[in-house]
């Protein structure tokens, strides 16, 4: 059985960047249909204007010296599948959080927004990170410690991602420990102590 | 026959690929598993990447077929290049990560494909070029600046408002829309595009909007409730758009250059 139009998020933005004709009457009827996700279709519609899908230019092209090992890749991705769902694509519980979401965050966990900036962009060892302080974070979130940790963990994010060589400097976040990131992320005293309570 | 799509669209009816994809599909599949890959690979006579796609999602029984391998090695190559031309090292200043993220994302699809979990790939099948746009745009919004996820960003929730309600003046309003006007003129030229991008990529989340919107040809303000405006598209007043306006036109006059009349 076919199933009915999915209306979330992703698959309403996807419905979109593929319509034929993206012009303001599809972007509007799509507007008054999912006013929820306005942001996103405005936003998604301004980038699609400003950068249109490439032509494919393919004379004289060949294999593409990377396709080995991605095929490796894929084979490897292919085996693991049939023993577990990890390549679903799970919402981050952090970069999913939405500016008021990251501000409340930061609230109950009584923490600056920077110390859980560098959190979410990783920029805090995964290892230095007491375990206590992961289980209190999974319990803010209202995740498992599983997916705190799988958001936690990992090479830095890209903090500056699109920017222009000429007036941008590069930012290859580099990583430091949990005690660093203490000192250097505006935390007030009081904070500091509750955080080192955690590595006790 | 191609094995339809089961994805469907706003309306309830399954989506269907374009008749040329659905066609060139019909004829290879009357050929042997072989000689349709040979077809497939052929970089002197392409054809559309969303062949090469319904082939891997429905031919998966050869997936341990040296053939199987040179038509993902084929998909690879034109996805791979596809993205590079997308993200430009010129452009961003983290291309090869960018490019990694979204070439990795798309395989994911594909083995969830195979497994039956994921019908994501039907909307690739659809238009593969776009849908891949709307994949990149979702990975520079995560791992980007723009991201309005970013709590140091300067984005604001579109809801009503109220602020700036000063006047802005009819002379503002005309020549910012001559402006604009003149920028869309102008979005065939690439360097011009990447320059502009640039620009609004600068300004506030409520001020890139309006503008956004503007170039796309969306009025202000209409008469007639059917026409899309940009005050509908962000709801609120038409007063905080053109406010918007007027601040998002004097930032860009200092950025991009503005033509003499």
């Amino acid at each position: 059985m076919t199933p009915k139009f999915d209306e979330s998020k992703e698959d309403v933005l996807c419905a979109f960047s593929i319509e034929s004709v993206k012009d303001n009457l599809t972007l509007n009827k799509y507007l008054e249909k999912y006013p929820q996700y306005r942001e996103e279709l405005v936003d998604l519609s301004i980038d699609l204007f400003l950068s249109p899908s490439p032509e494919e230019t393919l004379e004289g092209e060949e294999t593409s010296p990377n396709a080995e090992l991605a095929w490796e890749k894929f084979q490897t991705m292919l085996t693991q599948s049939v023993e577990s769902s990890e390549f679903e694509e799970l919402p981050d519980p952090l970069t999913e959080l939405n500016k008021q979401q990251f501000k409340e965050l930061a609230k109950k966990l009584n923490l600056s927004r920077l110390f859980l900036t560098r959190l979410r962009d990783r920029t805090i060892v995964y290892s230095s990170i007491p375990q206590k302080f992961i289980k209190a974070l999974s319990n803010a979130v209202g995740v498992s410690m599983e997916q705190i940790s799988a958001s936690l963990v990992g090479s830095p994010r890209i903090s500056v991602a699109e920017n222009f060589k000429a007036d941008g400097k590069p930012s290859a976040s580099s990583q430091i420990s949990f005690d660093e990131a203490i000192e250097a992320s505006n935390l007030s005293e009081v904070q500091k102590v509750l955080l080192k309570n955690y590595e006790n | 026959m191609a094995t339809p799509l089961r994805k469907n669209d706003l309306h309830g009816t399954p989506y269907k690929r374009r008749s040329i994809v659905e066609k060139i599909i019909d004829e290879l599949e009357e050929l042997p598993f072989n000689e349709l890959i040979k077809k497939c690979t052929a970089f002197e006579r392409p054809i559309p990447i969303e062949v090469l796609l319904y082939f891997l999602r429905n031919k998966a029984e050869h997936s341990n077929s040296p053939y199987f391998k040179r038509l993902f090695e084929a998909f690879y190559t034109r996805l791979e290049l596809s993205v590079t031309k997308s993200i430009s090292e010129k452009q961003y200043l983290n291309a090869h990560h960018i490019r990694e993220e979204i070439i990795g994302k798309v395989l994911e699809f594909l083995v969830l494909d195979c497994s039956g979990e994921n019908l994501k790939l039907d909307y690739y099948e659809v238009n593969f070029n776009d849908a891949l746009q709307k994949l990149r745009w979702s990975i520079l919004r995560k791992i980007g600046p723009s991201s309005d996820k970013d709590p140091l960003s300067n984005s604001v929730p579109l809801t009503i408002d109220n602020a700036d309600e000063n006047e802005v003046s009819p002379e503002v309003e005309v020549a910012a829309a001559d402006f604009f006007a003149s920028s869309t003129t102008k979005l065939d030229d690439e360097n011009f595009r990447f320059q502009l991008k640039g620009a609004i990529n600068k300004l506030p989340d409520k001020e890139r909007r309006v503008i956004g919107l503007m170039l796309q040809g969306m009025q202000v303000e209409s008469i007639d409730p059917e026409v899309p405006t940009i005050s509908k598209a962000l709801n609120c007043t038409e007063r905080t758009v053109r406010n918007r306006l007027k601040s998002a036109y004097g930032k860009l006059q200092e950025i991009l250059p503005v033509e003499e009349k």
